[in-house]
């Protein structure tokens, strides 16, 4: 399973999530998942063990955002991500949401026939 | 009661004091050779986002990269050396690198974020750390 499929499908049901930008006309509340970087650890026979992935997840919210923060990060900790970053952006004037980032990351084994399992 | 005493060879013990005292000329040289490192891939990655996949054409001047930059290497209130990576402001119209390296960094609503701040960290701690480590070795070598 990979970082976004497995954010999707744990997020999916708190608020609408895409990945890269929302298509479509956005709602009240929505999620935005910005893959960051994947990395390679700990090698082993001249192969890496453990892909590192990290992804940005924008909450943004015309409502109360605390909540919603509140929600997910209950959620990613419960689904064991580690939360490197959590980050209040600010209020856009313009469109009227508030902007929060949560940046996490997992560490995903690999398999010797590359297929990849949490 | 018996008594032992062991000496430091007398070159090892001058080296030492020796280290000790140009430890202040050492330190900035070693974080500002790891500081160029991280700059080094924060410049790839904001080029590799800037100007990308915008609706409209790209207005980009460049200002932005040419804006970034390595702090001197200064110390702060609790004694420690430390180097920034970041953008010299203002903009040549009076507006905030900072601001704009933000919206990137982090998107809007209706634009989508560009990271490259955060992934270079991660994607350039390793070689900083080596980088530092030999630097630092190269200059131990030479006192």
């Amino acid at each position: 399973m990979s970082i976004l499929t497995e954010l999707n499908t744990l997020l999916s049901p708190v608020l609408p999530v895409e990945t890269g930008i929302f298509s479509g006309v956005p709602p009240d509340e929505y999620l935005v998942l910005t893959p960051m970087t994947d990395e390679f650890a700990l090698f082993g026979d001249n192969n890496p063990l453990f892909d590192i992935s990290e992804v940005r997840i924008s909450l943004f919210s015309k409502g109360n955002y605390i909540q919603r923060k509140r929600q997910i990060t209950a959620l990613l900790l419960g689904a064991e991500f580690t939360i490197t970053d959590r980050r209040y952006i600010g209020h856009e004037d313009d469109t009227g949401y508030h902007h929060y980032a949560i940046d996490c990351g997992k560490c995903y084994n690999i398999t010797p026939n590359y297929g990849l399992e949490e | 009661m018996a008594k032992a005493e062991m000496k430091m060879p007398e070159d090892f013990l001058q080296k030492i004091s020796r280290l000790g005292d140009k430890t202040d000329e050492i330190i900035p040289k070693v974080l500002e050779a790891g500081g160029k490192v991280v700059l080094d891939k924060v410049k790839s990655n904001l080029s590799s986002v800037v100007g990308k996949n915008t609706k409209i054409e790209s207005r980009s001047t460049g200002e932005l990269e040419s804006a970034l930059g390595l702090s001197p290497t200064l110390m702060d209130r609790n004694g420690n050396f430390n180097v920034k990576v970041g953008f010299s402001e203002p903009r040549r119209d009076g507006g905030s690198n900072a601001k704009i390296a933000n919206i990137l960094e982090y998107g809007r609503h209706g634009q989508p974020a560009k990271p490259f701040l955060k992934p270079a960290r991660t994607q350039s701690r390793n070689a900083c750390i080596e980088t530092m480590k030999a630097k630092l070795q190269e200059e131990v070598d030479g006192i």
